[in-house]
């Protein structure tokens, strides 16, 4: 679990002022939040930066769980290890088809209303809570400000794949100690998760 | 002007100007292509023989002010599903073509000689030119040519090579405001077209208007109209990832197929994805917001650079991603921008070629995943008319059957789009039961409600689900006959002044007072006419099926397998 994290290394990246938009596609491959196993999925979005009740409401059509969309957001996150992604209003027939409470639903293979509304465990879980499209670009700044833990290959892919990006970092530390992007990707490589943070540099770290 | 159509007839290089038809006046677009191949052509002919007419209309309100009114359908019975076809495209020409005054442009005929023709079309009508310059041209150095020859204002609709070597996923490209191309990608038409002797036709519409009998309703239908459109989320998101955006949706439901189909989820989609599209194109000073013809208030489009920040590809569309991309197991989205830059240069289907590249894989021709190898396919053996490339340009159905292949994902020979019907199973339906073969686009998210056509049958089960697909398809046509993007579906869905508007945009149009459901019933007149055709064709309820190895074969990660019965089905043509 999360509560004990003095193991998974912190990195902290510093970045040019108004250049947080450039990373928040890191959120598509999710963080990892810790939380009560009775949680729902309002109360979990509400424990997010930045999300508002009237924001949560507005912003986010699409939910799915463990790959079944959701519509009721005041039922309860459902499993030990569950993966959701969030989305704004979605194109096509299939996007109204995913989206909550959709009058399209009714072309679905799976009803997501067949899960439990509560679970009876009181033990926390660990929830793979990915952001999609206008929630990313909207909340990513945010959470990637506030710091939060990942999937260390999710970080390293993203390293990998946008290269041109990440030469252009102020600077890198790991636990408080300063380090270039070759060390950074060891760091990565030899751990499973990271706690990571971003800041642009008008914000002190 | 009144509307008029044109017609050319190449077996004798003649044309003409006739009056509208009373039966067709009421039509356009798809509705008007699928009534005038309905009249004219014979159902059992071959698609490429001197019986097959290319059909070209612009939908009823383009060449109006009207916002994303600028679809142009194009129909004819295709040479890859022997079904009647209606394709559409954005770019300039349908606009052009009304301003023409140009109802429909009807090719029929075949040439006697080896000759490759153009034809002009002006207000005064259509005029034949035996063509050398740009004949064995990809499609942009073509479009390229004739810009400098004829201005950059007229409209162009072009072949490239595959079209000129009549394969049957040769489309037609249409050229847009900046000079680059949009695709009637599906079916084949740009092999009717090649088969005609026709490589490209120039619309210059001189000083020509569309009139509007009255302006003052017009105008305040259609600011409603577009203020629906711009304020609604979908099509904020659009202009803002495209139509890629749903890469990581649909991979989430698990309905993006993979591997051939037989995966629901793809390992690379967040390289692929919407939100990495549009870093990259940001990151390359391309555009993340085009439209692809003029009054489009959504701009979906988008320009995408290669990594020296230089053009690539436009309208870089999620079908066309996931095609070259998941379908195919290729997660580098330079190597499938440089793909989809090639079917658009050879002017072939960019859906029907990867899915039956993502085939050619399974057979073992090249390893999936190979993003190198995709591009050899296209250039050494497509573009080249090699034994292997014409196969590959016979679609997904051609690959199949000269390889072996049983897994092979078509309806009616057309390959099955982004979408996998066992994990979305309304989907699956509409592409067993739409009349022009697997498409996405042919039962779209109209607002349902607003057209009368919710349903009555509980949505939820089995019979539901039909009617909501055919409710869904009887609108989707009726909309394909107005000349708009079907983007404006979304706004039309959750926004009850839109749909009213688009009405009163037809009625002040034209002077007339159309209701929903006239809307309703101009929609199922079209699929009724479709469907006697095709069935005058010799197909039959039992072509009405997705392949068999949906029904064996469950998909990963839900393990769903496709379960609705031929007699579930055939029910949705009652009606």
């Amino acid at each position: 679990m999360l509560n004990s994290t003095h193991h998974i290394p912190r990195l902290e990246i510093l970045i040019s002022p108004g250049s947080i938009s450039k990373y928040t596609t890191l959120l598509q491959a999710g963080i990892i939040v810790e939380r009560s196993s009775t949680i729902t999925f309002a109360e979990l979005f509400a424990s997010l930066p930045g999300f508002s009740t009237k924001y949560i409401g507005d912003r986010i059509e699409t939910i799915f769980q463990n790959g079944l969309p959701v519509d009721d957001i005041e039922t309860g996150i459902d499993g030990p290890a569950p993966v959701i992604a969030i989305s704004g209003a979605m194109p096509g027939l299939a996007g109204a088809i995913f989206r909550k409470n959709s009058f399209h639903a009714a072309l679905r293979t799976s009803d997501s209303n067949a899960l439990p509304d509560k679970l009876e465990r009181s033990e926390g879980v660990l929830i793979r809570l990915k952001f999609f499209n206008v929630i990313a670009s909207e909340k990513g700044g945010t959470i990637l400000n506030s710091g939060c833990f990942m999937k260390s290959d999710s970080v390293l892919k993203f390293i990998n794949y946008r290269p041109r990006l990440f030469s252009e970092v102020l600077s890198l530390h790991c636990n408080d100690e300063s380090l270039g992007l070759d060390d950074m990707k060891t760091i990565l490589h030899k751990s499973e998760t990271v706690y990571l943070r971003i800041q642009e540099d008008n914000v002190a770290l | 002007m009144a509307d008029k159509i044109f017609r050319v007839n190449m077996t004798d290089l003649s044309t003409s100007v006739e009056d509208v038809p009373a039966d067709w006046a009421g039509h356009g677009g798809r509705g008007l292509t699928s009534t005038i191949v309905a009249a004219e052509v014979p159902p059992t002919c071959h698609p490429l023989g001197p019986n097959n007419k290319l059909v070209v209309a612009p939908g009823l309100l383009s060449g109006t002010p009207a916002a994303n009114s600028g679809r142009l359908s194009c129909g004819a019975k295709s040479p890859l599903t022997g079904t009647i076809k209606e394709s559409n495209s954005g770019g300039t020409s349908a606009q052009s073509l009304a301003k023409c005054g140009c109802k429909a442009l009807i090719i029929e005929g075949l040439p006697k000689g080896d000759a490759w023709y153009s034809l002009a079309v002006t207000p005064e009508g259509v005029t034949i030119n035996e063509e050398t310059e740009v004949i064995g041209k990809g499609n942009f150095a073509a479009t390229e040519l004739l810009s400098e020859r004829l201005g950059k204002s007229q409209g162009i609709i072009t072949i490239g090579p595959a079209g000129e070597m009549k394969m049957r996923s040769a489309n037609l490209s249409v050229k847009d405001p900046d000079g680059h191309l949009r695709s009637c990608g599906r079916g084949g038409l740009g092999a009717v077209m090649g088969s005609k002797g026709v490589k490209f036709i120039s619309i210059d519409s001189k000083d020509g208007k569309v009139e509007v009998a009255d302006m003052d309703k017009f105008r305040a239908a259609n600011k409603a109209f577009a203020k629906a459109l711009v304020d609604h989320p979908v099509s904020q998101a659009l202009g803002t990832y495209g139509t890629n955006v749903l890469v990581n949706i649909i991979n989430e439901s698990g309905g993006l197929p993979t591997r051939n189909f037989t995966q629901g989820q793809f390992e690379g989609h967040e390289q692929i994805s919407g939100e990495t599209m549009h870093d990259v194109i940001k990151e390359r000073d391309g555009k993340v917001k085009h439209n692809c013809h003029k009054g489009c208030v959504i701009q979906c489009s988008q320009i995408y650079n290669d990594v020296k920040n230089e053009y690539k590809t436009s309208g870089f569309e999620y079908e066309s991603i996931w095609a070259l991309g998941a379908d195919c197991a290729i997660d580098n989205l330079d190597h499938i921008a440089e793909a989809d830059h090639l079917l658009d240069d050879l002017g072939i289907d960019s859906i029907e070629t990867a899915v039956a590249i993502g085939v050619a894989m399974e057979a073992g021709v090249i390893e999936f995943g190979d993003g190198e190898g995709l591009i050899r396919l296209l250039t050494d053996e497509v573009a080249k008319g090699t034994g292997l490339g014409r196969i590959i340009g016979g679609g997904a159905g051609d690959v199949g059957r000269a390889f072996g292949v049983t897994r092979v994902p078509v309806v009616k020979n057309q390959a099955i789009p982004a979408y996998d019907p066992r994990a979305i199973k309304g989907i699956g339906i509409t592409y067993a039961t739409s009349t022009q073969g697997a498409d996405h686009t042919m039962g779209y998210t109209i607002a349902t409600n607003v057209l009368g056509v919710g349903g009555s049958v509980d949505p939820l089960s089995k019979e539901g689900q039909v009617e909501l697909s055919r409710n869904l398809q009887i609108a989707t046509a009726a909309i394909d006959s107005t000349g708009m993007c079907l983007f404006i579906a979304f706004a039309a869905l959750d926004d009850e002044t839109c749909l009213p508007a688009l009405i009163d945009l037809i009625n002040a149009r034209f002077g007339i007072a159309l209701t929903g459901d006239d809307v309703t019933n101009l929609g199922k007149s079209i699929l009724k006419t479709e469907h006697a055709f095709n069935q005058a064709a010799g197909f039959t309820n039992e072509d009405d099926r997705l392949p068999e190895f949906f029904s064996m074969e469950p998909v990963a990660p839900h393990n769903v397998v496709w379960d609705f019965t031929g007699a579930e089905i055939d029910t949705f043509w009652d009606f």
